[in-house]
């Protein structure tokens, strides 16, 4: 994978572009251009005062074990705040006043973040993984069953499938 | 909740409804656009709207409207937080711990919100702002919300306005 930059961070001292090789850093996007970038090169990263400018892994180690114990638990958690968001979202369909509809709108995003880390902390921290392939693959069969389409449950499980050798 | 069953290798929780997922779909899509894989951020974000959708739409809506949340905190704070803590020690899980000190952070704030809310009504919000933290889910009603999320430290700039309209 390519050097990518946090544009929040760059602080326009452009000494990566005085390092690239290819010119790959010089772009009006202002991201490095993937096309050109030379694996593993990391001068750019080196030469950045303002630490803007990351190597994108290729492949990251599998995921620490986690007790089911604790993944069950975080998971009830999760599914009790998405239900709250749920319900704020119901709310703030119904509700009249604007305030009211800010709050509920407020109750749902923050249920949401909270849901949303919970199931990421049970077991699913990283997209490439054994356990999202299972996930989407269950889902898949269980879909399918229901005569509903899964063609982007079965596209992302060959995507994020760990042991696939991802093209730069 | 009842556990799901789990099999041996610890390759359990496959079967998610259809709340878990959108809320799983969700999370893995920022993780996808952090990788700048846009192809499976795409996806996910498809499959996180249409789990979302289908879940309200099986979801039976409380009576209460806002003040129906309340219990919901209650008991979380009160025994979902704390026995998942004891499991989450029990095991040394740190990351575990990380999410439940969030979480257990942001609820307590959203109790705090709708007892205000309960007691007072919406006076204290009509002159204010509202912000909610995209990282973490704390929320701040006032003018400016703080430089860094007092719960997971993040800058502001990840501390999100909610508009009124």
């Amino acid at each position: 994978m390519p050097a990518v930059r946090n544009i929040r961070l760059c602080t326009k001292d452009c000494l990566c572009l005085y390092v690239c090789p290819t010119g790959a850093t010089d772009t009006e996007t202002g991201q490095i251009d993937a096309a050109k970038c030379l694996e593993g090169c990391r001068a750019c990263v080196d030469a950045c005062p303002s630490h803007a400018i990351s190597l994108l892994p290729k492949t990251n180690p599998p995921p620490q074990p986690k007790a089911d114990a604790v993944r069950a638990a975080l998971r009830a958690l999760a599914v009790g705040k998405m239900e709250q968001a749920l319900q704020a979202d119901a709310a703030a369909r119904a509700a009249k006043d604007p305030v009211v509809r800010q709050l509920a709108a407020a109750l749902s995003a923050s249920n949401r973040r909270m849901a949303e880390d919970l199931i990421r902390e049970a077991g699913f921290l990283l997209p490439q993984s054994r356990d999202v392939i299972d996930v989407l693959q269950e889902t898949g069969r269980r879909e399918a069953a229901a005569g509903s389409p899964t063609d982007e449950l079965d596209r992302l499980a060959v995507l994020l499938d760990p042991d696939r050798i991802r093209p730069v | 909740m009842p556990m799901q069953p789990m099999d041996p290798d610890g390759h359990s929780l496959r079967e998610l409804d259809d709340r878990t997922l959108a809320a799983l779909f969700a999370n893995l899509a920022k993780g996808t656009e952090q990788q700048h894989r846009e192809e499976e951020t795409g996806l996910l974000q498809q499959l996180a709207d249409r789990f979302r959708e289908r879940a309200a739409a099986a979801s039976p809506v409380g009576p209460a409207g806002i003040a129906g949340l309340a219990d919901g905190i209650r008991a979380d704070l009160e025994a979902g937080i704390p026995s998942a803590r004891a499991l989450a020690v029990a095991t040394a899980d740190r990351g575990a711990l990380r999410a439940l000190a969030w979480c257990e952070k942001t609820s307590t704030i959203l109790k705090s919100i709708l007892q205000r809310y309960e007691r007072d009504g919406d006076g204290f919000l009509r002159d204010a702002r509202v912000y909610v933290c995209d990282i973490c889910g704390f929320v701040y009603v006032g003018d400016a919300p703080p430089d860094v999320c007092p719960v997971c430290k993040v800058p502001k700039l990840k501390i999100l306005e909610i508009a009124r309209r």
